[in-house]
C-alpha cells in the first residue's frame, strides 16, 4: 500500500473506513456476553400478597355470567402493571442477603424506593443490585413489610399511565398475534421474564398484566406459565393455539375464560 | 369542528379498520364428530363446529367436512386440513366410537375427551392408532359483511389516526 498523502483522497476514505470497521468490530467483540438471570421461581420471587379486584366474575348454574362488585372495595385494586412491573424489578435489581443485619422500617423504604427506581424496561440482572438484607427473597420480605410496599408501589401518578397503552388502539391481527407468541417464547426459553398486557381492548372484559417465565409445548401451540399480580397462591397458565392463532385465557375470578389479545410492555422505548 | 374531532377520536377506540376486522373474525371449533370416511390416503371428517367470535363467544353451530391426509396426522403442528364444501359419501365408512362400551371392528376413528376440553381423535387401524386434537382442525375466517364496510372505516381512520398519532409522544413522555 502507498504512503498516504493529501494528494490521495481515495486511500485516506479507504483507510478510514477501514478503520472504523475495525473499531466496530474490536466493540463488538468486546461487549460483555448478556447476563442470563437465573430461573425465576414463583415461590420466592413473587410477592406475598396479591392486587385484588374490584369485579368478581360468576357463572351460574344455567350457564349465564355476571359480575359483582366486591363489599367491602378492596383498598389494593387497579395495580397488576405496577405490581408486576415491581416483581420483576425485584427480580433483577435486588439481592436478597438473609445474614445481613436487618434495617429499621425507613432503611427498607429507602431501598424499595431505591429498586422501583430503577428502569422497569430492563431485561438482565443489574450487575450492581439493590441488596436488602435480612430476608431470604422477595415473598418473606412482602410479608413482613407489606403495607409499605403497597404504599410505595401505588406512590406514583405514572403508574396510571403507561407508555405501552398506545398500542391498543391498533389491530391485534392472527399474524401479530403468532409473532408476538415465537418472540415471547424465545424470550423466555433465553431466561428472560417479559411483562405483558392481557386484554379484549376495546371490551374491558380484560385488561391485566403478567410476567411469563416459563413455555412449552402445548398439543397445538404453547403454554405459557406466568406470575398473576391477582394471585399470591399459584401462578396461571395460558395457552397460544397456533391453529386458530389467539392467545386463550382460563376461566379465573376475575375472567370467564377465553380468547384474548397479548403484547408485550415494559419492552423498550416505545412500550 | 376541533371538539366534534375531539369527541369522535374519544368515542372510537382507536383504529376502526381494526376493530371491524375483529368485529367480523369467527372461528370453528370441532365440537363433535358425526362421521368419517376413508379416502385413498385420505380421512375424511364430518362434524359439528362451533362457531365464535374474536372474542370466543359462541355464535352457532354447523356442520362441516374436512380432509386430513393420514400420513400427516401424528404431526399437528404441519397438518394441513383442507375444508370441504361438502363430500358425497364415496370412499370407505369408517365408524366413529366415543370410547364407551365396547369398540366396533377397526378400522375406526375413536373421540375422546382431552385436556382443557380438546378433543383426541384417533384413527385406528390393526396398526399402530394415528392421533389428533380436534383443536388442529380449527378454521379461522373473516365474515365477508365486513369487506363492505372498510372502505368507509378506512376513510374514517385517515382523519382520526394522525391525530391519535400526534398524541403518542405525549403520551410517552408521560407514561411511566
Amino acid at each position: 500500500m502507498g504512503r498516504l498523502t493529501r494528494r490521495d483522497p481515495g486511500a485516506v476514505g479507504v483507510a478510514t473506513v477501514v478503520v472504523l470497521a475495525a473499531a466496530l468490530a474490536a466493540a463488538c467483540a468486546a461487549r460483555a456476553p448478556e447476563r442470563r438471570p437465573r430461573p425465576f421461581d414463583f415461590a420466592s420471587d413473587s410477592f406475598a400478597f396479591a392486587n385484588e379486584t374490584l369485579l368478581e366474575f360468576h357463572v351460574a348454574d344455567d350457564g349465564s355470567e355476571s359480575w359483582t362488585e366486591r363489599d367491602p372495595r378492596p383498598a389494593f385494586s387497579l395495580r397488576c402493571a405496577p405490581v408486576t412491573r415491581a416483581v420483576r424489578q425485584f427480580f433483577l435489581e435486588a439481592r436478597f442477603a438473609p445474614d445481613a443485619p436487618p434495617l429499621d422500617d425507613e432503611g427498607y423504604r429507602a431501598l424499595v424506593r431505591a429498586v422501583l427506581a430503577r428502569s422497569p424496561r430492563d431485561r438482565v440482572p443489574s450487575a450492581d443490585p439493590v441488596v436488602i438484607p435480612g430476608y431470604p427473597n422477595l415473598r418473606s420480605f412482602s410479608a413482613a413489610h407489606e403495607a409499605m410496599l403497597k404504599q410505595e408501589i401505588s406512590s406514583s401518578w405514572r403508574i396510571f399511565f403507561q407508555r405501552a397503552n398506545w398500542r391498543l388502539i391498533f389491530p391485534f391481527t392472527p399474524s401479530n398475534q403468532e409473532a408476538t407468541a415465537e418472540a415471547l417464547r424465545r424470550d423466555v426459553e433465553k431466561g428472560r421474564t417479559p411483562i405483558v398486557r392481557v386484554h379484549r381492548y376495546p371490551s374491558f372484559a380484560m385488561n391485566h398484566a403478567l410476567l411469563l417465565y416459563g413455555v412449552e409445548d402445548a398439543p397445538v401451540g404453547l403454554r405459557f406459565r406466568a406470575y398473576d399480580p391477582n394471585d399470591a397462591d399459584a401462578p396461571v397458565t395460558f395457552e397460544y393455539d397456533r391453529v386458530a392463532r389467539t392467545f386463550t385465557f382460563p376461566k379465573r375470578v376475575y375472567f370467564g375464560g377465553g380468547p384474548v389479545k397479548v403484547y408485550e410492555m415494559y419492552s423498550g422505548p416505545f412500550y | 369542528m376541533a371538539a366534534a374531532l375531539a369527541a369522535v377520536l374519544v368515542a372510537t377506540s382507536g383504529c376502526v379498520t381494526g376493530h371491524l376486522l375483529d368485529v367480523g373474525r369467527r372461528r370453528e371449533y370441532v365440537a363433535s364428530v358425526r362421521e368419517a370416511w376413508v379416502d385413498g390416503d385420505r380421512l375424511v371428517i364430518g362434524y359439528d363446529a362451533r362457531v365464535t367470535d374474536d372474542n370466543g363467544r359462541t355464535l352457532g353451530r354447523t356442520p362441516r367436512w374436512i380432509v386430513v391426509p393420514l400420513a400427516g396426522v401424528t404431526t399437528p403442528a404441519t397438518l394441513r386440513p383442507e375444508p370441504l364444501r361438502s363430500w358425497d359419501r364415496s370412499g370407505r365408512p369408517v365408524a366413529v366410537w366415543d370410547g364407551t362400551g365396547t369398540p366396533p371392528a377397526p378400522p375406526f376413528l375413536r373421540v375422546t375427551p382431552a385436556e382443557d376440553g380438546d378433543l383426541l381423535l384417533a384413527y385406528e387401524e390393526p396398526a399402530d392408532p394415528a392421533t389428533l386434537y380436534a383443536s388442529a382442525l380449527t378454521q379461522v375466517w373473516t365474515t365477508p359483511w365486513v369487506y363492505l364496510l372498510v372502505p368507509f372505516t378506512l376513510a374514517f381512520d385517515l382523519v382520526t389516526t394522525p391525530p391519535l398519532v400526534a398524541m403518542a409522544p405525549a403520551v410517552l413522555v408521560m407514561g411511566e
